[in-house]
C-alpha cells in the first residue's frame, strides 16, 4: 500500500489531469548570445511561447596577427574586433515525451544589430629607407560582415524543461539560426585603400556560411500564473507541474467544505494520462456510499498539510463526471474535501506513501446522502 | 553550420586561442583576397632630367653624373624610395616630398641643385615652388667634347709662379660652324690666382672657357638655372626682386691648378664677349647697338645665387663686330643679360582654362610654353598641365606687364596658341581651350601594376609615379603622372612606336620599342596588353606583373 489515507479504500480509477499556467524567466549563454534573458509562457496546451533578448556583443583589442598570410612577412597586424549579433527571439516550444523533458523549438530571430567588424593596423612603423612610415600612414583595414535579412528562422531542440518542476531549472538548448548569405565589405584607409574589391571575394568565400549554430545553457526561475489568466478557467485539465509554493496558505477552518456548489457547467476536461513520476497518482471517483453509483458534479478541494499544521490549497475545481486525478507528493500529507449537492461534505486525510512515486492507484470516495 | 561555427570560432579565437590557430583559420578564407598596397608615400612636385645639351646625342644623361642639393629646404626632400641622399636615376631626379608638407607662397620649397659630370660644364639649377603642381625641368648639360650648336669652348694652359701669371695670355673660343660670336679671356702677367681658401696657386693654370651665344635654341637651353632667377642680389649683396633674363651671351669660365679650382684673382681678369647684333633690348624693343648698356651678372655655381655685377657698354671691335667687356674677380658663370622685373610670388599671374574636359584624369596632359608676344622670345621652362575645365595654372615670377601667349606643342608642331594676354601682376586670364583638339584622336586608359616576387600574386603594387616617353631616341619628356597605377593619355598615336620609362623604387623600368597596336607582350619583367579593338577612339593598355625590386619590397612589406 503506497497511499495512506483515513477514508475508505479506492474503488475506481480515472485518467483526468490538470493544467497550470506558468511562466519562467531564464538567463542563457552560448553561441547564440553571450548573455540572454527570456520569458517563457505556458498559457495554452501543449505549446509554450518564449520571447528572448539575446545579447551578443563584444569588443576585442590588441590581438597580434602575423600578416605573412596576407603577404606582409615579418609584419604583425594588430587586430581589434567588435561584433553585435544581438537578436530578439520569438519562439514556440513543443514539449515532447512523457517527461516533457525534450522540446522542439521554432520561431524567428529579429536582428537588433547584425555585424562583425574586424579591424587591423600594422603594429610598427616601416622604415622606407630613411623615411619612417608610421602605422597611421600605412592605414587600416576593416572587414565588415552582415547579412541582408532583418529576420531569419530558428529551429532547435531543448533538453530539459523550460518551465521546470521546481522553481529553478537548467536546460541545454541546441539549434540553428538560418542567417542567410553573408555580405562582407572590405574597407581600408591610407596606403591600404583601394581594396574594396576584396569584399565580394570574401562574400563568395563565405557564401556557404549561412547557418549560425546555437548551443547554449539556460537557467530559469519558474512561477505559476493564476488559473484564470487570459480567461482560462479553473479546472481545465492538463499536465500539472505545480510546485505548490505559489498557492495561498489557508487555515484548517478556512478549508471547510462548501455548502453550495455552483450550477455552472465547466467545460469537460480533456482526458489525459498524468505524469508517472515523481508523484503518486490517485485516480479518484466520488460515489454514493449506499448505492456505489458515481456522483456527478463533484467539487474537489485538495490541501497539502504542512508540518506546522497549516494547509495550502493544491487543487480545486468542479469535476462534472465525478472523477478526478490527484498527484500527491510521496511523503506529504493532504486533506481531500469533496462536495456534492445533496450529500454530506466529505473530508479525508491522505498520506502519500514515501515510496509511492510513479505509482497509480484508483480509489472510490464514499459520500453519504443528506438526510 | 560548420562553416558558421568557424566564423564564430574565429571571433572566439581572436580572444582566446593561439596565434597559430587563428592564422590557420583565417588562411582558409582569404583565398583570392588581393591586398593592394598603394605606394603613394611622397608627392613629387618636381622632376629634373639631366641630359646632354646637344640634341644630336638624344639628350642622354652624362655618365657618372653627380648631384648636390643645397638650399634652405634640402632637409625636407627624399628620393621617391625614401632616401635622403638623392641620386639621379638614368638622369632623372625626382624630388620626393612628404605629402604632409605643405608648399605655399608663404612657405615655398627652395632648393639648389648642382650637377657635375666628368667632361661636362658644371651647372646649377635653382628651384622655387609655390605649389605642388608637377613641374618637369630639363637641365641641359654641356659636354666639353661635344657641345651643342651655339656653344664653343677653348681649353688652354698658362703658367703661374710666385709672382703670378708668368706672361700675358689670352684664350679665345673658336668660331665653329654656326657660331657668329666668340669670347675671350685675358690673363695679365703678374695676376695671382687663388683657391677658395685664399691660397695662391702656383703651377700650370688650366683654363676652360665656354661661350654660349643667344642664337641657338640649344645654347639658350643650357642657360644655367633657366632664365627665371629668384635668388638675386645687387652689387652690394642686397636681395633683389626676381628677374627674367634676356641674354646677350654668356660664358662659363673655369680654371684649375692641378686639383685645385681657381676661384679668385689678385686683380680683375678681362673677359670679352661678342654680342649678337640681332639681340633685342626688351626695354626698347630695338636691336642692340654700339653704346648700349647691358647688365653684367655672375652666377655662384655652388649656391645658385645671381649677382648683379654692374654694366658693360657695347662696343665695336676692329672688324665692326659688337662686343662687351667685363672685368671679373672670381670664376663662375658670367653673363651679359637684360632683364625684366617680375611679379613677386604673392602676385602670380593666373591662367584659368575653359575646356570641355570636366574629368581631370581624362583631360589631355599638355606641355605649355610662354612666349613674349613682342619679341617671340620664350620664357623659362615649359609648364605641364591638364587641360581640364577650371584648371588654374599659377605663373609665379612672371615678367610684369608683358604681352605673352601660351603655346602648346606636340611632336614639334604647335597644336594650340592662346590669345595674347598682359601679365598684370595678381591677375587672372581665362584661356579658352574649348576648341582645342587632343593631339591624338586616340585616348588610352593605362593600368599599371607591379608585383613583389616574394609576396606572391596577392600583393599588387599600384604606384604613383611619372612615366616618361620618347620617340626615335629623342629627349625624354613626361607622358603623364600615374596615380594609383592609372593614367589616361591622348599623346600616343596608333601604330607608332615609343619608348617608355618609369622611375620607381630607385630604379628605372624601361618599356622600349612598344608599338601602339593591339598586342600581348609577355617578357621576363612584365606583361603588357594593348587592346585597340574597342569601339571609338578609346583603348586600354595594361602593364602588369612588373617585378618590383626585392629590396624595396622588403621595405614596403617588411620582409
Amino acid at each position: 500500500m503506497i497511499l495512506a489515507q483515513e477514508a475508505a479504500p479506492p474503488a475506481e480509477a480515472s485518467t483526468a489531469s490538470t493544467f497550470q499556467p506558468a511562466m519562467s524567466v531564464g538567463l542563457s549563454t552560448g553561441t547564440h548570445a553571450f548573455f540572454g534573458v527570456d520569458a517563457t509562457l505556458r498559457i495554452i496546451e501543449p505549446v509554450n511561447f518564449r520571447i528572448s533578448y539575446n545579447r551578443m556583443r563584444m569588443e576585442v583589442e590588441g590581438i597580434s596577427f602575423d600578416a605573412a598570410s596576407l603577404g606582409f612577412s615579418g609584419q604583425d597586424l594588430i587586430l581589434s574586433s567588435d561584433l553585435d549579433l544581438s537578436t530578439l527571439g520569438l519562439i514556440a516550444e513543443l514539449p515532447l515525451g512523457e517527461q516533457k523533458a525534450f522540446r522542439l523549438m521554432g520561431g524567428v530571430m529579429i536582428n537588433l544589430n547584425n555585424y562583425i567588424n574586424v579591424n587591423g593596423e600594422f603594429a610598427e612603423g616601416v622604415a622606407v629607407n630613411d623615411y619612417e612610415l608610421t602605422p597611421e600612414r600605412i592605414g587600416t583595414i576593416n572587414v565588415n560582415y552582415t547579412t541582408g535579412s532583418p529576420v531569419y528562422p530558428y529551429f532547435g531542440l531543448g533538453f530539459g524543461r523550460s518551465l521546470g518542476l521546481n522553481r529553478l531549472s537548467f536546460a541545454l538548448e541546441a539549434g540553428a539560426m538560418l542567417r542567410g548569405r553573408p555580405d562582407i565589405k572590405f574597407n581600408s584607409t591610407g596606403l591600404l585603400s583601394d581594396n574594396a574589391q576584396n569584399g565580394p571575394v570574401l562574400s563568395e568565400n563565405f557564401s556557404n556560411v549561412r547557418v549560425h549554430p546555437s548551443v547554449g545553457f539556460r537557467l530559469a526561475y519558474k512561477f505559476n500564473l493564476p488559473n484564470d489568466l487570459f480567461g482560462l478557467r479553473p479546472g481545465m485539465e492538463g499536465t500539472s507541474e505545480s510546485d505548490g509554493d505559489d498557492t495561498p496558505v489557508v487555515t484548517e477552518d478556512e478549508a471547510a467544505p462548501k455548502e453550495q456548489l455552483t450550477n455552472e457547467q465547466p467545460a469537460l476536461p480533456k482526458p489525459a494520462t498524468p505524469n508517472a513520476s515523481p508523484y503518486l497518482i490517485v485516480e479518484g471517483t466520488a460515489v454514493n456510499a449506499a448505492t456505489n453509483e458515481t456522483l456527478r458534479q463533484a467539487y474537489i478541494e485538495l490541501y497539502k498539510v504542512l508540518p506546522d499544521g497549516k494547509k495550502t490549497l493544491e487543487r480545486t475545481g468542479p469535476y462534472p463526471s465525478g472523477q478526478f486525478t490527484l498527484g500527491l507528493n510521496p511523503g506529504d500529507t493532504y486533506e481531500l474535501n469533496i462536495t456534492v449537492s445533496g450529500y454530506q461534505p466529505f473530508k479525508k486525510v491522505l498520506k502519500a506513501d514515501p515510496a509511492g512515486a510513479a505509482k497509480t492507484i484508483s480509489q472510490n470516495f464514499l459520500l453519504e446522502a443528506e438526510q | 553550420m560548420l562553416r558558421f561555427s568557424t566564423i564564430l570560432g574565429l571571433v572566439f579565437l581572436l580572444m582566446t586561442c593561439t596565434q597559430e590557430a587563428r592564422e590557420e583559420l583565417i588562411d582558409g578564407y582569404v583565398d583570392g583576397v588581393n591586398l593592394n598596397l598603394n605606394t603613394d608615400i611622397f608627392q613629387v612636385p618636381v622632376s629634373l632630367y639631366f641630359g646632354d645639351a646637344n640634341p644630336d646625342t638624344g639628350g642622354e644623361a652624362p655618365e657618372n653624373l653627380s648631384i648636390t642639393i643645397a638650399g634652405p629646404d634640402k632637409d625636407l626632400i627624399y628620393s621617391t624610395d625614401g632616401n635622403r641622399d638623392l641620386k639621379p636615376v638614368a638622369g632623372f631626379l625626382e624630388i620626393g616630398l612628404d605629402k604632409e608638407v605643405i608648399i605655399s607662397g608663404e612657405d615655398p620649397l627652395e632648393l639648389t641643385i648642382i650637377a657635375e659630370a666628368p667632361g661636362y660644364v658644371k651647372t646649377v639649377q635653382n628651384i622655387v615652388l609655390y605649389d605642388t603642381a608637377f613641374q618637369f625641368i630639363p637641365v641641359n648639360m654641356v659636354s666639353l667634347n661635344n657641345p651643342p650648336e651655339g656653344v664653343s669652348l677653348q681649353v688652354g694652359t698658362t703658367a703661374s709662379d710666385a709672382d703670378g701669371v708668368v706672361q700675358d695670355t689670352a684664350f679665345t673660343t673658336p668660331m665653329v660652324t654656326g657660331k657668329q660670336e666668340q669670347a675671350s679671356v685675358k690673363l695679365k702677367q703678374g695676376t695671382k690666382v687663388m683657391n677658395a681658401d685664399g691660397e695662391e696657386l702656383i703651377g700650370n693654370i688650366e683654363v676652360q672657357l665656354v661661350h654660349f651665344d643667344n642664337r641657338s635654341e640649344a645654347s639658350l637651353a643650357a642657360f644655367p638655372g633657366g632664365f627665371t632667377a629668384t635668388n638675386v642680389v645687387d652689387e652690394n649683396g642686397n636681395p633683389m626682386d626676381p628677374v627674367e633674363f634676356v641674354t646677350a651671351g654668356f660664358v662659363a669660365l673655369d680654371m684649375f691648378v692641378g686639383n685645385d679650382e681657381v676661384t679668385d684673382f689678385s686683380e680683375p681678369v678681362e673677359v670679352e664677349v661678342g654680342i649678337n647684333p640681332e639681340t633685342i633690348d626688351p626695354e626698347t624693343g630695338q636691336q642692340v647697338k654700339e653704346g648700349d648698356i647691358i647688365p653684367i651678372w655672375s652666377l655662384d655655381d655652388n649656391t645658385g645665387q645671381w649677382k648683379h655685377e654692374g654694366e658693360a657698354m657695347v662696343e665695336k671691335d676692329a672688324d665692326g663686330n659688337l662686343t662687351a667687356t667685363m672685368q671679373i674677380t672670381h670664376l663662375s658663370w658670367w653673363n651679359f643679360d637684360y632683364f625684366y622685373n617680375s611679379c613677386r610670388w604673392y602676385e602670380p599671374v593666373q591662367l584659368v582654362i575653359e575646356s570641355d574636359y570636366d574629368n581631370y584624369y581624362e583631360a589631355p596632359y599638355l606641355r605649355g610654353q610662354l612666349y613674349d608676344a613682342n619679341t617671340g622670345r620664350r620664357f623659362s621652362y615649359s609648364r605641364y598641365f591638364r587641360a581640364y575645365n577650371g584648371q588654374t595654372i599659377n605663373m609665379y615670377n612672371i615678367p610684369r606687364n608683358r604681352n605673352l601667349y601660351l603655346q602648346v606643342s606636340e611632336r614639334n608642331q604647335v597644336i594650340y596658341t592662346s590669345p595674347q594676354f598682359t601679365t598684370t601682376c595678381n591677375s587672372t586670364t581665362i584661356l579658352d581651350m574649348k576648341t582645342f583638339q587632343p593631339p591624338s584622336p586616340l585616348t588610352l586608359d593605362v593600368r599599371f601594376s607591379g608585383l613583389c616576387e616574394g609576396a606572391g600574386p596577392d600583393i599588387i603594387i599600384r604606384p604613383d609615379a611619372t612615366i616618361y616617353f620618347r620617340q626615335n631616341n629623342q629627349r625624354w619628356e613626361p607622358l603623364a603622372r600615374i596615380r594609383g597605377g592609372q593614367f589616361s593619355t591622348s599623346r600616343l598615336y596608333r601604330n607608332e612606336v615609343y619608348d617608355f620609362r618609369l622611375i620607381y623604387a630607385g630604379r628605372t623600368y624601361d618599356f622600349m620599342d612598344i608599338a601602339v597596336a593591339s598586342q600581348v607582350l609577355i617578357v621576363e619583367d612584365y606583361r603588357l596588353e594593348i587592346n585597340l579593338d574597342n569601339l571609338g577612339d578609346r583603348a586600354t593598355i595594361i602593364v602588369e606583373d612588373v617585378i618590383i625590386p626585392e629590396e624595396y619590397c622588403n621595405i614596403l612589406l617588411g620582409g
